[in-house]
Formats: C-alpha cells, structure tokens, sequence
C-alpha cells in the first residue's frame, strides 16, 4: 500500500468496506471489521509509511480513523 | 502415578528460591520464595471458608491469580477462574452458577470487576490475592476437582465443565516432560485466565522452576513475535491465530528486518485448526523451532493429543489443517461407528468429570464409549484430521462459541427470532423481523452481553428466517445467505 493513499482508503480496504462507510470515530472493537488482525495490519502500514512504531502507547492511540488521519495529515504538512 | 501439583510447585520454590516465577510488565518480579509465601498465606486465609472450598478467582493475569489457584489447591478447595476483561453479566452468571463461597480479588481491576458484577454473594468470604494471617504449612486433602472452567453454552448461560485434579495432573507431567521447561526457560502466558489453556503456562511452568511471562496489554497481545522478542520468551503456547497476527504485522517474513523470534525454542498451539500456511510461516522464520500441535476439548483437560512437527518432515502431517496427532499417555481417541470419518471418541484419566450441576447434559456428552467431541474427523494414513463441527459450536479466535449464545443475547436485547452462522470467521446474525432499535446501536449493546469475540460482525434484518420441511430453521440456507451478501 502507498502512502500517497488517504489514510481512509487504506484503512477501508484492511477492512474490506467502502471508504464512504467509514466514520471518524469508527475503530477497534467499534467497528465490525477492525479486530485485532485488522490493527494490526493497520499499524503496519502507518509503520511503513509514517515509521510508526509498536509500541503499547501507538497502538491505542491509532485505534480509530480520526486518530490515524489527524495524524497523517500532521505528518503531510509538517516542514521537510 | 502422576506428580501432585502443590508437591511439584513446593519443590521447584525450595530448589530454587530466588529464582523469578512471575516476571510481568508493570510490577516487580515475584521469586518462587515469594510466591511459595503468597501460596500458603492464601490458603491458610481460605481455612476460613469451610472445608474443600468453592473459590472463585476474580484477578488479572500475573502473581496474584497464579498464587490464588495454587492457594485453592493447597486448602484441598476448587476453583473457577474469571476472564475479567469479559462482559460483567458473563461474569455475574458463573458466580450465581458456582455459588462460591470464597472469592480471591486481584488488585484494583479484581475489586472493580467485582463491584461491576453486583458484589460478592452472601456469606462469600472476599479475600484479597496478597492475603496476610496464619500461612497454611501443610496441604489440606486434596479435593477431585482441580477447577471447573465455565465455557460458552448454547442457551446463553455458561457451562461449567469440572475438571479432575488427577487429570491435570497427569497432563502437566506429560507437559513438563515434552516442553523445555525448567530454571532459566521463560514461558508466555497468553490466553485468558477463563480460558483452560493458561493452565497449561501457569502449571506447567510453575511446576518446573521457569519464569512464567504474562501478557498483557495491547503490544503484547496484538503484537506477539515483538512481545517475544521484548520478554525473552522461550516458550510460546497459544491458540495458533496468533501467528496470523504475526504475519500481518510483517513480523515474521524477510520484510520482518529483524530475528523476532530468536529467544524462542519451542512454539505449543492449541484450541483450534493450525493451519499449513501458519506452520510454513513459522519454520521460515525460525527453521530449528520445536512446534507441537495439540488438540483438546476443555472437557479433556487442555490437550488430548499431540503432533511434533519439525522444518524438515512437517508437509507429511498437513493436508487443509494439520494432523491432531497422537494421543497422549493413557488417552484413547476413536471414530464413532469405527470407520474412517465421523464424531471423535476420547477416552482416559484427563475427562473431566462432567458439567457442573448439570447431570442430563453430563449423561449426554460422557457415555461408556467417552466424550463425545462434537468434532467430526478423517483419518488419513493413519492420522487423524479435524474437519468441522457437527453441533453450532463454533471456534473464534481460538475461543469456543455456541451460537446459541449469540442467539440468547439478541433475544435478550429484544429480538424475537434470530440465528447466527459462521461466514469465513466472522459470526453473521440474522434477525426476523423488525429489530428493536437500529443495528448499529443493538451491536453496542451486545458487548454488555458478550465477550469481544462473540460479537456478531454483521447483523442482518430479514423478513423470515428459512425454514426447512420440518419446520426447523435451514441453516445451510442462511450460510449461503451470509456468504452471497459478504
């Protein structure tokens, strides 16, 4: 997956929905489809895009999409 | 004659006193002195609750609850663990089931649950798991049953399925026997306490002189190859998901970048199907790792069965699932009706001893030719293949789930008529009719009801449930509904 994806799209495709079906505060264990093979598949993309580590902290804090998009788009406008 | 637990616990804390028993995240390392100390300060606070205790254990993972069960053992008492990060109401229905009359609370989160569960019933004595007064020196006799481990049930109310002391017994000492176990060994300690496999870490490790390493929190729990890695682990048992998890973090292929699972010597899986693309994925990541593929309904003490599987023979034991292997000392598994395909038959000393209070589904399930599994199996080349269940019970995540469960909540939260099925993992409930407030909000609700996994992916509206010419619901009919709409 590439970063160049919005967050949104990258995130409904791990959960096999349509990125339209997606509300912000959808999330782990809130929405069918985010269990914890999907976190983890979605922490390994923000790994490999963003260098997000594993770590405890990361892991609840990217557990919903307003999360994990309120910080792709810091990292799009942070200075480079 | 296998070896009583409390001597094998006692004499692993006298070899090697300052040795570490529990090491957890979070708190101080507890060395097997301490533990041996906790175990008898427990026990000797339950001599207070009558002779041969029902005790219910209301703690997380870690120090406590391992001691609390020790404790339990050594005042010839039984024990029901609690899954504390389950639904309260889940909870409060194996108390009201046990009827206990002591409970041993866990820390802040033991106390809260119990609050959360309506509070202890009356006369129940509350004692806490670092229980100070009169330690207990000597055993008190022991009791038959080790523990009785409350599993999902198909009329919504838990089923407590009593296992035998000398059952687990016996299993420990082939366990302790196979696994490379002993001082310096650091053993995970991954499913849930009201999960019968975490008898197999706490018992068999405690039992051995090794460190027993429980995991807890999110890193540990979704991040499994960096948690070994991070705790040291040696010994890994869980349900055989979890390398799923591995694999999809990227933990285990080449783009792994790193050995994650270089401190590992063995890998023990259990409580559902490995699968050969899992057991591939392992050996490429780890060629020399000792993995041991068990299979055992709770009501055969953990694991019946066993299959050793090595880098370079495991391809003969796979065909869509991994060969159950053989059965454990004294343990006799046959194919009802003696062919070749059909439920499994277990027999041997590790059945447990029935339901709890509940002799018409014990006469039901333990008959003169054993339990009766429910598992349908092959034998291929003389090995044995699971392949689906005969009854609605159902494997999630490693966890069993009568449907029926599901079902009962639905009708709880005001559903007239449901019926649940399995579509590729993931639990699809059909309601008949107008459900009684929007689905999105009815799934919410559930999770007061159900545990996390037990929760339906998908709730479907539908104006009336197929029926089949004897009137019974058509479930096949609704598994190809589920598959069609997914």
């Amino acid at each position: 997956m590439s970063a160049q994806r919005t967050p949104r799209a990258v995130v409904a495709e791990i959960l096999g929905v349509p990125p339209a079906d997606l509300q912000p505060t959808d999330g782990l264990l809130t929405h069918p489809g985010w269990d914890s093979q999907a976190h983890v598949e979605i922490m390994a993309w923000l790994n490999g895009a963003f260098a997000v580590p594993f770590t405890e902290e990361s892991m609840h804090r990217f557990s919903t999409l307003q999360a994990i998009e309120d910080h792709c788009a810091a990292q799009a406008g942070a200075p480079t | 004659m296998s070896v009583d637990l409390i001597e094998r616990f006692f004499a692993a804390a006298e070899a090697h006193p300052e040795a570490v028993a529990v090491s957890m995240k979070g708190a101080p390392d507890e060395p097997y002195g301490a533990l041996a100390a906790r175990v008898q300060a427990i026990a000797g606070a339950l001599s207070w609750a009558g002779e041969a205790p029902r005790v219910l254990i209301c703690a997380p993972k870690g120090a406590g609850a391992y001691g609390a069960m020790l404790g339990v053992m050594m005042a010839g008492g039984v024990y029901a663990p609690l899954d504390l990060e389950g639904p309260a109401a889940r909870r409060r229905l194996i108390m009201e089931a046990f009827e206990p009359q002591a409970i041993i609370t866990g820390g802040d989160a033991g106390v809260l649950a119990l609050d959360e569960m309506g509070g202890p019933p009356p006369g129940a004595l509350v004692i806490p798991d670092h229980a100070h007064g009169t330690p207990l020196t000597a055993p008190k006799p022991r009791h038959d049953l080790a523990y009785v481990m409350f599993t999902s049930g198909s009329t919504g109310a838990p089923k407590g399925v009593m296992v035998g002391r000398a059952g687990l017994e016996g299993f420990i000492d082939w366990a302790v026997g196979r696994l490379p176990l002993g001082p310096g060994a650091r053993m995970s300690q991954f499913p849930n306490l009201g999960f019968d496999m975490s008898a197999l870490d706490i018992f068999a490790s405690l039992s051995s002189g090794a460190t027993l390493v429980p995991m807890v929190g999110m890193f540990d729990r979704m991040a499994p190859a960096l948690a070994i890695q991070a705790h040291r682990i040696t010994v890994w048992e869980s349900v055989p998901s979890v390398v799923d998890l591995m694999r999809r973090a990227g933990h285990l292929g080449p783009e792994a970048g790193a050995d994650h699972l270089a401190s590992l010597d063995a890998a023990y899986f259990c409580g559902e199907a490995l699968l050969p693309e899992q057991v591939e994925a392992l050996f490429e990541a780890r060629p020399d790792l000792d993995v041991i593929n068990a299979y055992g309904p709770t009501e055969a003490t953990i694991s019946c069965s066993a299959q050793d599987l090595d880098r370079k023979s495991w391809r003969r034991h796979a065909r869509s699932s991994m060969s159950i292997g053989a059965p454990l000392p004294g343990m006799a598994l046959t194919i009802d009706g003696g062919g070749d395909e059909g439920e499994l038959l277990i027999q041997g000393p590790q059945l447990a001893q029935g339901y709890w209070r509940d002799a018409a589904r014990t006469e039901a399930a333990f008959g003169p030719e054993g339990y009766r599994s429910g598992d349908w199996v092959k034998r291929v080349g003389g090995a044995l293949y699971y392949q689906h269940r005969i009854d609605r019970q159902v494997k999630v995540k490693g966890h069993r789930l009568e449907l029926g469960e599901v079902d009962a909540a639905l009708r709880a939260e005001g559903c007239l008529a449901t019926r649940s099925v399995l579509c590729q993992g993931q639990i699809v409930s059909f309601i008949e009719g107008a459900a009684p407030r929007p689905l999105k909000d009815l799934r919410l609700t559930l999770r007061g009801r159900l545990p996390d996994y037990a929760l339906p992916g998908r709730l479907v509206a539908i104006e009336a449930l197929p029926r089949n010419a004897n009137d019974k619901i058509d479930d096949r009919q609704l598994q190809r509904l589920a598959e069609e709409t997914t």
